[in-house]
């Protein structure tokens, strides 16, 4: 399985790539921004996207719009990573078609849950 | 919770946090000489908030909570800032820098006054204008109403909110489409970012499907915000771009109906929102309403034959020695179901425009109201995209017309007024869309005055309609509005004062099927929400009898059917009402309120709970036949005054059934139990 992040801290990228390779067998690619998640999305096929909202560049939604607007990459699982305070962003995020979100912070395990529920709904 | 990454290195934690915190300090530093030059940079808050933000998150892969908490604050505080709600003064930059070095202190591991950070906790809590009474609000135009949804739908309530000061700046506002090599558009892209930031604001960066069909390129959409006139861009951007105006153009001619969209999958859910925005070419075709009409009375005349088919076939399922033909009429009954069922569906799609259409009328109509009233209103719109039935468009038409000026009138207050309340002077509508299963709900809201509850019961008074002394309830207050001739004006203006009250707005909502419903706050303003079919030429409704009526309720306001014993029957002050779980509720026999049958009849076999916004009530009928879909048709003549009636349809061979209109039914059910 590949999945994809798109966070621009470091820190945050290392713990959303420890939760998901602790919690799958998968190949998981790291990247800061938009732009470059763009380019992979364009190298490689992803079963999951995990990406922060607000970021440079392009901004979690511009992408989540992409994504959902593509002919490819359309039923691609996109989990959205938000805070609290941003409600309105995540809400935003949710009606422009995330698959779900979690807010920081978080444990592993939640992605891992949130994930796998994305993921099992898919092979169904 | 605590060191939730714990498995992964602390120390690379620690030194991105680090670095975090040196770069705010240098960000403070830079925000303030920017000030003291005249003003700070677009985007410097935006770039501190987002600065925290990662500290924050940080904080929590450390299992710092102390830490964690005051990032929190100080997250919030600065989204406040960014967003316009708080001004950046110079008190609030040192409480900035107090807590950035707090930040950086507890980082270290020292040992921290307590006491001060609580201080600085609170400093950073203060200090909040009530959201709706942000600056902006008051500078903003109308025009924002006319903006392309599907790029606000992509901005960050951030970025969202930088347009509209842009916009209230009166800044020219442009998309700029470019399409770009995969290798090395990221690079050109920041080049063309940074040089129209030279003059101006890339307030938002789409990327885009469309356009980049070979996979090499990625196209993208710019909104950016300048002084510079479409030709100055273009130049300025030295590459091979394309420069649009982002809003849509003023109203697309009445009578253009919408493509059929998608066919066959038009009802899948997946991917409706999410068709492309590019400029992409529309393939449509004017179509005369009334051919449409007349394709539709055909579908529905096809329905009608096959369920005579279905009833044919279960009288042969009687008989044995047709078993064999039975199965293959059958089989053809279901495909031509199937095929029925797309055909009305596409028929329906066809006549699908979005709610937009009616946006462009009715801010004009508040542009000129609010002119002719003194009074400075902003309209704004949401989901102007959600489709409803074309027919639905031009009768709702009227109906949010008045509503408008009401609200123009009477709703929001005089400038002077809403200062001396501690409101903007600027007066907000808006008309909100949004489809909920198979309905759109419609709300339209003003921030103005709201209804004084008190007021309307002592106009109820003094017209007779209540005996001095009742008290009512909020939801009677509305009900009171709706009553015919029922109007609070003061003085009849040149606005509203036409004649027209509320209760003729709600007859037009429930002639198309809708139901209406009121929400006041005295002081805060009032919101009339409408929920509608998307369509009133079908109706999902629940067949039943009643005095040998058949009458049809749509599905979605009944609750439960039950059928009736006679000990959860009770009389409370000559009414009679029903017990049901604890709960207790008027109950009216249909047949009887609709005069076709005595007074009196006794127990009925079932009730139907219907429930109506925040009300519930009990119907009393003899059975129920099942559940149907029905077409629904607009009775002429004596039966259109009977108050409970949405209209009529033809449910079989020859035979009709009077369709419900549970909303006002309800209405009047109440409205007569408070009387006893």
């Amino acid at each position: 399985m590949n999945f994809l992040i798109v966070e621009d801290s470091e820190s945050m990228r290392a713990f959303i790539s420890g939760a998901i390779e602790s919690g799958f067998d998968a190949a998981v690619t790291e990247t800061t921004n938009g732009f470059e998640a763009l380019r992979a999305l364009a190298g490689k096929q992803f079963d999951a996207i995990v990406t922060d909202i607000n970021m440079p560049d392009i901004n979690g939604l511009e992408l989540l719009r992409y994504v959902r607007e593509h002919p490819v990459y359309r039923r691609i699982p996109v989990v959205i990573i938000s805070t609290e305070i941003a409600e309105e962003d995540r809400r935003r995020g949710m009606k422009a078609g995330a698959s779900a979100y979690l807010n920081k912070p978080f444990r592993p395990e939640q992605l891992q849950e949130v994930l796998t529920g994305l993921l099992d709904q898919e092979t169904v | 919770m605590h060191d939730p990454g714990g498995h992964l290195n602390q120390e690379e934690f620690r030194a991105e946090a680090e670095e975090i915190l040196e770069k705010l300090g240098d960000e403070l530093r830079e925000a303030e000489s920017e000030i003291a030059q005249g003003g700070i940079r677009a985007g410097r808050i935006n770039s501190l908030f987002r600065g925290v933000h990662t500290l924050k998150g940080i904080a929590g892969l450390l299992g710092r909570e102390d830490l964690g908490a005051l990032a929190h604050k100080l997250e919030d505080f600065l989204d406040r800032l960014r967003m316009g709600r708080v001004e950046l003064s110079g008190g609030k930059l040192d409480l900035l820098y107090d807590t950035h070095e707090m930040l950086e202190q507890m980082l270290e591991g020292k040992a921290v006054d307590e006491a001060r950070v609580r201080e600085l906790a609170q400093r950073l809590g203060g200090g909040e204008q009530p959201p709706g009474d942000a600056p902006e609000a008051a500078a903003l135009e109308p025009g924002f109403a006319a903006f392309d949804s599907q790029i606000l739908g992509a901005l960050t309530e951030y970025e969202e909110h930088r347009l509209r000061e842009s916009i209230a700046a009166n800044r020219k506002i442009w998309l700029v489409d470019v399409s770009l090599d995969l290798e090395t558009f990221d690079t050109e892209l920041r080049n063309l970012i940074a040089i129209l930031n030279e003059a101006g604001e890339v307030l938002s960066t789409l990327p885009s499907y469309a356009g980049s069909g070979d996979g090499r390129t990625l196209a993208f959409r710019l909104l950016y915000a300048g002084e510079d006139d479409q030709e100055t861009v273009r130049r300025r951007a030295g590459m091979d771009v394309a420069v649009v105006s982002p809003f849509a153009v003023e109203e697309v001619s009445d009578d253009v109906v919408s493509p059929v969209p998608g066919g066959e999958g038009a009802a899948d859910a997946d991917g409706s929102e999410m068709d492309a925005w590019g400029p992409q070419p529309r393939s449509s075709v004017r179509v005369d309403l009334e051919r449409l009409d007349q394709i539709m009375n055909h579908a529905g005349a096809l329905i009608l034959s096959r369920r005579k088919i279905e009833s044919l076939m279960s009288s042969l399922a009687e008989r044995e020695e047709a078993s064999g033909i039975r199965r293959d009429i059958e089989r053809a009954a279901e495909e031509l179901g199937k095929k029925l069922d797309g055909l009305q569906r596409s028929v329906i799609g066809a006549r699908m425009v979005p709610v937009g259409q009616i946006v462009g009328r009715l801010d004009r109509l508040v542009r000129k109201l609010s002119r002719r009233a003194s009074k400075t209103i902003r309209f704004c719109a949401e989901g102007e995209r959600t489709e409803l039935d074309k027919v639905m468009i031009d009768r709702l038409l009227s109906p949010l017309m008045h509503l408008v000026r009401n609200a123009v009138d009477h709703g929001i207050e005089t400038p002077d007024e809403r200062r001396a309340a501690g409101k903007s002077p600027t007066g907000t509508l808006q008309l909100t869309a949004e489809q909920r299963g198979n309905a759109v709900v419609l709300a339209f809201a003003d921030d103005g005055r709201g209804i004084d509850p008190e007021r309307i019961q002592q106009k109820a008074i003094s017209r007779g309609i209540l005996d001095g002394g009742t008290q009512v309830s909020p939801e009677e207050v509305s009900d009171l509005l709706f009553c015919p001739g029922f109007s609070t004006a003061d003085a009849v203006s040149d606005v509203s004062g036409r004649g027209v009250g509320l209760d003729v707005v709600r007859r037009e909502i429930a002639a198309v099927g809708g139901s209406m419903r009121i929400q006041t706050m005295p002081g805060q303003g009032t919101t009339f929400e409408m929920e509608l079919p998307i369509t009133m030429a079908i109706i999902q409704s629940m067949l039943t009898r009643a005095g040998g009526q058949v009458f049809a309720i749509p599905v979605s306001a009944v609750a439960e059917t039950l059928r009736m014993r006679g000990d959860r029957l009770a009389t409370v002050a000559r009414e009679h009402v029903v017990r049901l779980r604890g709960e207790t509720l008027p109950m009216v026999s249909l047949a009887e309120y609709f005069r076709i049958a005595e007074s009196d009849a006794g127990v009925p076999a079932y009730v139907m709970v219907l429930r109506c916004g925040e009300r519930s009530l009990a119907l009393g009928i003899d059975n129920v036949i099942g559940q149907q879909e029905i077409v629904l048709k607009s009775i002429g003549g004596r039966l259109s005054s009977i108050s409970g009636l949405a209209g009529a349809t033809e449910i079989g061979e020859n035979e009709a059934a009077l369709v419900i209109d549970p909303m006002s039914l309800a209405g009047d059910v109440w409205r007569a139990a408070g009387a006893a």
